[in-house]
């Protein structure tokens, strides 16, 4: 036996009216904003953080006034993200400078050097490259202060916590705050890393 | 033999196509984060002002709808992360879920295995699977099938509510919900190829290869992940309960498998998303109703979603998101016409949703979340099939709408969450289910009280399959209770208890009079226990022990009844024990240990009317992970599953004719997982 399918009702439309109305409204009144990559604006909130509790040597900077300069790896988005979260803003009267870098004789020249999670390939180079130079390593991949950097982004359940090496950092001529060691969840003393 | 090994070409042929460069990123189409637990309003103070200890407290993403860290959350949470799956060596969402307290597996018909939440037989409608923020259960039964179906090495991380979240999510989340975020969605720039091959003595395991990439483009990001993969459910023997069937027993290898494709692709712009997920996963199935037959059945459940939202930033305090979404799903789909008894079924749904989602952070310490959802459910038969006894009736129509409201105050006292959903399905009737929630933060101890009242919304073939009264929403209550505390730096303990307590639930059983399986509410049933998890993190050890217990109160349902001791359902253990213990080794090496211990189980032989039993038993799995080996970009993995060979069997929670259906074997499985960032 064969059932015949009873003629298609055209499907109604209703429901789906308002929903028009309010996104072709909603798009002409409201000035949309863009969608802020949350993960990126905290770890460049932290980058500006960890900027505050660190202390170069004194012929880090050519003067008082001389920028702080923070090197990011790459030309990801997290470049975009930390000029537009820590852009212009100072530390200790030093104004802080983003610019993004790809060799290493680049980031020497830096203060602080981010390494996304997206150049893990060249992670490592960079850490040797920069050996003992008074410039702050601040990575993402996992182990980061294992391989010898300073300070390693690490995601805990829903939040950005970090790792600090001290010993990597002291041997770069780096002073880190004690502020900046209670916040850490882990820090990697001599012998350790 | 021949089957699987056709199928294998294939899976490799993928295998080689996913390793060719080329590709794109991604998010999910849930709204942004909002923070909740931030000291100010986030809207008004910029991240760069915060302290250091703010930024650790600041979540990052959408733990429900409503962002909050775990220990304030509104509900009990567990959070499965990218590395504990990876570690673990998973080959499918089950060894994921085992590790979850109070989750136990259990065995509904034609081979389809799925969950139990704290006792309760969940695998229709009472828990909520989202990918990416969308629904994969389907709409014509509700269901879930889990068994080698959605790609785990693919996940980021799973945020599972273990209690219930209707107020917000509505009527499939009754008990549970598990939220999965994939990896593509959430890592910029990166590609990944992922292969895991499975064997069992007599039979292929699970044999499975995924991709994920993911790209920006100026403000645009692609996210596209692929999954195929081919499994055998187990190379053990079948016997059904009907010893004078030619067919009473036989070899599972090559006979009962489970095949799986999955393509999710997410595209974002400013603050438009949309999201394409197919789902298809096919099993071939001799078993069906309890009476094994002579050869081989496929079982087709395909699922398509589409959706499309808009995050409109209204103010730095207003957020709104109107969406649309478009799912179609065919499930338990089986064109096979020869077999006697039949198991033919050719029936598909199809479901609109518009929703309005509007966030409001009324001040620093409230906020708000409230939405509406309106939705059109259509049931479509084959041609030799029709809804509710009449043989002209081929389509099955309903409409849902919905408004929610949530709120979070915090103050010094405790924080409040209060809400609420009505709900108004034009076929099954009106839902109401308000609930409140109470936290407090006391530094090394977290509180938690909650008191949620939820439903369960009857699918499209439970209205039509009712037996002599229309069925009505089911609706639940349940109390639970938390305390988690810091023991030190590196070892946190929680313990939660909870009382569910479940009117007229709607029960499957076969109708004597109807002569065919229907549905009905029956009186009461529910569960009461404690769930305790205990961590410890420290240098190169993570260990998370776990301990569920539940027992039955107020069941009132013969079909989940044992005979002799009323303080237990059929088929659940009523006593879990599981434990992961990762160790960190030189040259990057890690081993890991998992285990799982189960009390014992009871089932029913409905043909013979005999109860019986599964013995305890301990499931024992070594996995070592060997990461950027050869390569930085290279790692490898070699496990062990079901080490001690334990015949562990999954056995219906509920009274009907199908014998215990074998598991898996012991397994050996290689992984090999290839990442490139660009």
């Amino acid at each position: 036996m064969v059932f015949k399918a009873p003629a298609r009702r055209p499907r109604p439309l209703a429901p789906w009216l308002w929903f028009v109305a309010l996104f072709v409204c909603g798009r002409a009144v409201v000035h949309l904003q863009e969608n802020p990559d949350r993960e990126c604006e905290i770890k460049s909130a932290y980058l500006y953080n960890f900027a505050k509790f660190v202390e170069w040597p004194a012929a880090s900077f050519a003067d008082r006034q001389a920028p702080l300069v923070i090197g990011v790896l790459g030309h990801g988005l997290f470049g975009d993200s930390l000029e537009r979260t820590i852009g212009g803003r100072t530390v200790r009267e030093h104004p802080v400078v983003v610019r993004r870098i790809a060799t290493v004789e680049e980031a020497q020249k830096c203060h602080i050097v981010f390494l996304p999670a997206t150049e893990r390939k060249s992670t490592r180079h960079f850490i040797l490259g920069l050996g003992r130079s008074p410039v702050l390593t601040v990575g993402e991949i996992t182990d980061f202060c294992r391989f010898g950097g300073d300070i390693g982004f690490v995601r805990e359940a829903d939040h950005i916590r970090f790792e600090v090496n001290l010993a990597a950092a002291h041997a770069a001529g780096l002073t880190l705050s004690s502020q900046l060691l209670q916040v850490a969840r882990e820090v990697l003393k001599p012998g350790q890393e | 033999m021949e089957r699987l090994g056709r199928r294998w070409l294939g899976v490799q042929a993928l295998a080689l196509l996913f390793l060719l460069p080329g590709g794109l990123p991604a998010q999910e189409t849930t709204p942004p984060p909002k923070p909740i637990e931030v000291p100010e309003d986030p809207g008004s103070r910029p991240l760069a002002e915060m302290s250091l200890e703010e930024l650790s407290q600041l979540p990052v993403t959408v733990a429900s709808k409503s962002a909050q860290p775990l220990h304030k959350s509104s509900g009990i949470v567990t959070l499965i992360t990218r590395e504990e799956i990876q570690n673990s060596g998973a080959r499918d969402l089950i060894d994921v879920l085992r590790m979850v307290p109070g989750f136990e597996f259990g065995l509904d018909v034609r081979g389809v295995t799925s969950i139990g939440i704290r006792g309760n037989w969940a695998h229709e409608g009472k828990v909520l699977i989202l990918w990416d923020g969308q629904s994969l259960n389907e709409s014509l039964y509700s269901t879930i099938q889990l068994g080698n179906h959605y790609p785990v090495d693919l996940i980021e991380r799973i945020e599972i509510v273990r209690g219930p979240g209707s107020a917000v999510y509505g009527g499939m989340a009754e008990l549970g919900v598990i939220n999965i975020v994939s990896r593509a969605s959430r890592e910029a720039k990166t590609a990944l190829a992922t292969a895991s091959f499975g064997w069992m003595a007599h039979a292929p395991g699970h044999q499975n290869v995924s991709m994920a990439i993911n790209d920006r483009f100026g403000s645009r990001s692609l996210d596209v992940s692929l999954f195929a993969g081919s499994a055998n459910r187990s190379d053990r023997t079948m016997t059904d309960f009907h010893p004078g069937n030619p067919f009473h027993s036989f070899s599972m290898a090559n006979q009962e498998t489970m095949d799986s494709f999955f393509m999710n692709v997410g595209f974002r712009q400013g603050g438009f998303a949309s999201r394409l997920i197919v789902d298809k996963y096919r099993m071939t199935d001799r078993t069906m109703y309890g009476v094994n037959l002579g050869s081989a059945p496929r079982i087709d459940f395909l699922t398509t979603v589409a959706d499309l939202s808009y995050t409109l930033q209204l103010s730095p305090r207003l957020r709104l998101t109107p969406r649309l979404n478009y799912t179609r799903n065919t499930p338990w789909r089986c064109l096979d016409q020869s077999y006697r008894p039949p198991v033919y079924l050719d029936k598909w749904a199809e479901r609109y949703l518009s929703s309005l989602t509007l966030d409001y952070r009324a001040s620093p310490r409230t906020s708000l979340l409230s939405g509406l959802e309106f939705t059109k459910d259509t049931g479509h038969a084959g041609e030799k099939t029709f809804f509710l006894q009449d043989p002209t009736l081929k389509r099955l129509s309903y409409t849902n709408f919905a408004v929610y409201l949530q709120g979070l105050h915090e103050n010094t006292l405790a924080d409040l969450t209060l809400g609420a959903r009505f709900e108004r399905n034009s076929k099954a009737g009106n839902s109401f289910v308000p609930r409140v929630v109470l936290t407090k933060d006391l530094g090394v101890l977290h509180l938690k009280a909650l008191y949620s009242f939820a439903f369960r919304s009857p699918g499209i073939e439970n209205i039509s399959r009712y037996s002599s009264t229309p069925i009505t929403p089911e609706k639940t209550t349940v109390a639970e209770v938390e305390a988690a505390i810091r023991l030190t730096q590196q070892m946190s303990l929680t313990v939660n208890l909870f009382h569910i307590r479940i009117r007229d639930p709607i029960v499957f059983f076969f109708d004597p009079i109807l002569q065919r399986p229907a549905y009905h509410n029956a009186s009461r049933t529910g569960t009461r226990g404690l769930e305790t998890e205990f961590r410890l993190k420290s240098g190169i050890v993570y260990t998370t022990l776990a301990y569920s217990y539940y027992q039955a109160h107020g069941n009132q349902v013969s079909d989940y009844v044992v005979t002799a001791n009323d303080l237990i359902l059929l088929g659940f253990p009523q006593h879990k024990l599981t434990g992961q213990t990762t160790v960190q080794l030189p040259w990057r090496a890690s081993a890991n240990l998992t285990a799982t211990y189960l009390s014992k189980r009871y089932a029913m032989n409905s043909v013979q009317g005999i109860q019986y039993t599964e013995d305890p038993l301990l499931l024992l799995n070594v996995f070592l992970n060997f990461r950027q080996v050869i390569s930085s970009r290279l790692s490898f993995g070699a496990g062990v599953y079901n080490l001690l060979g334990a015949k562990y069997s999954f056995i219906q929670p509920y009274r009907s004719d199908n014998a215990p259906l074998p598991g898996p074997s012991r397994e050996f499985i290689l992984k090999m997982t290839y990442q490139y960032g660009f």
